[in-house]
């Protein structure tokens, strides 16, 4: 399929390419947001159901878990 | 076998992390446990921890089905917290082969989709009684007082009745709010038990699924207040968390909005960085909040805020995409013209949250009224707001406010008619309005707040569209249309083609 904008650089469309197609389209605001607010909500889901959370200066698949009532709220690597 | 065997009122199945917790929860309240669990290991654990807190045996650990039975008295009581899907119908052909009677009560604690329950009470019929009861409240509601929704055979609940109130969050009656103790060995026995029967088979588990896409769109919906002000007041996370205690005062006061300030103040020992800069921005999920969005399809409910913040976590992980697309994809700078005062923007934002927030539960209790309506389960609505007004994630005092409007009437239509809500709604709109209008112009998503607004206007609004929506479809694919000024059912069709257009009555 092809890309739902292509670009004067060539670099750029190659990367534009990998965007999933129809998700391209979706040119929402919340797309084009580097940052989303999902970052509380997992801290939420952590606090509420230690549903843990990834790190931004981990590698994905890293799992990591707030003791939220234990003095000094430690941080646990899961396994 | 000990012939000296204690003879226990429950046996328990599944001591994961809220089974666990249940177990000791129950023999806090003076039930003897027979526990079992596939991995040994869990059983040690919730005997030690029963021992080290308590001093004496009240959990008995069994090493198999057939034991756990002959710990029992009859007829046999077993509660299951087992992984929801196939798990669940494992250990019940397990406990089948190990000889339990149709008499003997098997309760499913978990989180199991509620068809799949409506399924296994069927399946079950005459070799036992399958009964279900959702549970909300994470680890510590399972400790300390979980929301339970039970569902099922009327026989059953008789004999499960006493036990699940005991161990139910507990509220005062007179604020509405909960009464909590965090303490082994000393329940809360006080106040109104928030477990109340809810309906026939898999009832009890619809109700929690819209609970918990309830859930999902109250954290969404916080999460946009907070992304609006760190981005266009750019506030730092300790600071958004006082304006989230402050909040928490009055008519926001809720569990959810508690915890965000409390996940806000925290910091990141390892970089010194607060701790929700930290956290990866991509959601997880595990299921219920989809199956809302699923069943509110499914029943032509709309569930646009539920739904949005289903969707809302699947943008949020596409993290990668993101990243790419925050390169190329162009949108308005923060102008602090068009922010304004803070104190007012924050104000507005306040007000956005909390006319979103009652749309999303009007959303959630037209749904459970809409498949009440279609599985006659007779749901009563006041009993299910006032069971979560403690013990569940998204309890809220807000909860004795829709306990008071279905008291008022038990057969409202949408929760935006009460006049109590029809009135706040009216009071605070004007800023909620602001809210999206200001967020849309500087390039901040906001679609819980403004999915919420859409449906409010649209709800309020006599004459929709969708006149020219069924002139299209009736155009392309004579799919025909009523008219305003005929009987409803009668259907008419134009044949677009034909010199003049006809119009035709249908048979």
């Amino acid at each position: 399929m092809e890309p739902t904008r292509t670009t004067d650089g060539e670099n750029e469309v190659g990367t534009l390419r990998q965007l999933r197609p129809a998700l391209a389209l979706f040119i929402g605001d919340a797309y084009r947001t580097e940052t989303l607010p999902a970052n509380l909500l997992q801290g939420q889901r952590d606090y509420f159901g230690a549903h843990t959370f990834e790190r931004i200066d981990k590698p994905r698949g890293k799992h990591f878990h707030v003791e939220w009532s234990r003095p000094g709220q430690p941080m646990v690597k899961m396994k | 076998m000990d012939q000296d065997a204690p003879q226990c009122e429950v046996g328990f199945i599944g001591l994961g992390v809220m089974g666990k917790n249940l177990a000791l929860n129950l023999a806090d309240n003076g039930y003897n446990i027979a526990a079992f669990d596939v991995d040994h290991d869990k059983i040690a654990d919730v005997t030690q921890q029963d021992i080290l807190e308590n001093g004496s045996e009240r959990i008995v650990p069994c090493s198999s089905f057939t034991e756990l039975l002959s710990k029992l008295s009859s007829p046999h009581l077993i509660v299951l917290s087992v992984p929801a899907g196939h798990p669940v119908d494992d250990v019940c052909h397990k406990l089948i082969d190990a000889g339990i009677c149709a008499d003997d009560i098997v309760i499913d604690t978990g989180n199991s989709k509620w068809n799949d329950t409506v399924r296994r009470e069927q399946e079950y019929e005459g070799k036992f009684l399958f009964f279900s009861t959702a549970v909300s409240g994470g680890e510590v509601g399972a400790r300390f007082g979980p929301s339970l929704m039970p569902s099922g055979d009327r026989y059953a609940w008789a004999r499960i009745e006493p036990m699940w109130k005991a161990i139910a969050a507990k509220v005062d009656p007179d604020t509405g709010k909960p009464i909590e103790r965090f303490e082994p060995g000393n329940p809360v026995i006080e106040g109104e038990p928030c477990a109340t029967y809810i309906g026939p088979n898999g009832a009890g588990h619809f109700v929690k699924t819209v609970h918990n896409g309830i859930e999902y769109a109250d954290m969404q919906l916080i999460c946009e207040a907070y992304h609006l002000m760190r981005s266009c007041l750019d506030m730092t996370p300790k600071e958004i968390a006082a304006i989230f205690r402050e909040w928490n005062q009055g008519l926001l006061d809720s569990y959810l909005v508690e915890i965000s300030a409390e996940v806000l103040e925290a910091v990141d020992s390892d970089t010194g960085q607060p701790l929700v800069d930290v956290i990866l921005d991509c959601a997880g999920q595990k299921g219920t909040g989809l199956w809302t969005a699923v069943s509110a399809l499914e029943v032509g409910s709309p569930a646009t805020t539920i739904t949005h913040s289903v969707f809302a976590r699947a943008l949020s992980a596409l993290k990668e995409d993101r990243v790419l697309a925050s390169k190329h994809l162009s949108g308005p700078q923060i102008d602090a013209a068009i922010v304004g005062d803070r104190g007012e923007f924050i104000q507005q934002l306040h007000d956005a949250l909390y006319c979103s927030k009652i749309c999303a539960y009007a959303q959630g209790f037209q749904l459970m009224k809409t498949a009440s309506d279609e599985h006659d389960w007779d749901l009563d609505f006041a009993g299910i707001a006032k069971i979560w007004r403690a013990g569940c994630i998204i309890r809220a005092v807000f909860l004795q406010s829709i306990t008071n409007a279905y008291d008022t009437d038990d057969d409202l239509h949408n929760l935006l008619l009460d006049p109590y809500f029809a009135e706040q709604i009216s009071n605070y709109q004007s800023n909620w309005r602001q809210a999206i209008a200001k967020s849309t112009l500087l390039g901040i998503p906001c679609g819980g707040f403004s999915s919420a607004l859409a449906y409010y206007d649209s709800y309020r609004t006599e004459t929709l569209p969708a006149n020219l929506l069924q002139g299209q479809r009736d155009y392309f694919g004579a799919h025909t249309f009523e008219r305003i000024d005929k009987p409803r059912g009668k259907h008419f069709h134009v044949e677009w083609s034909r010199p003049g257009q006809p119009m035709v009555k249908m048979k």
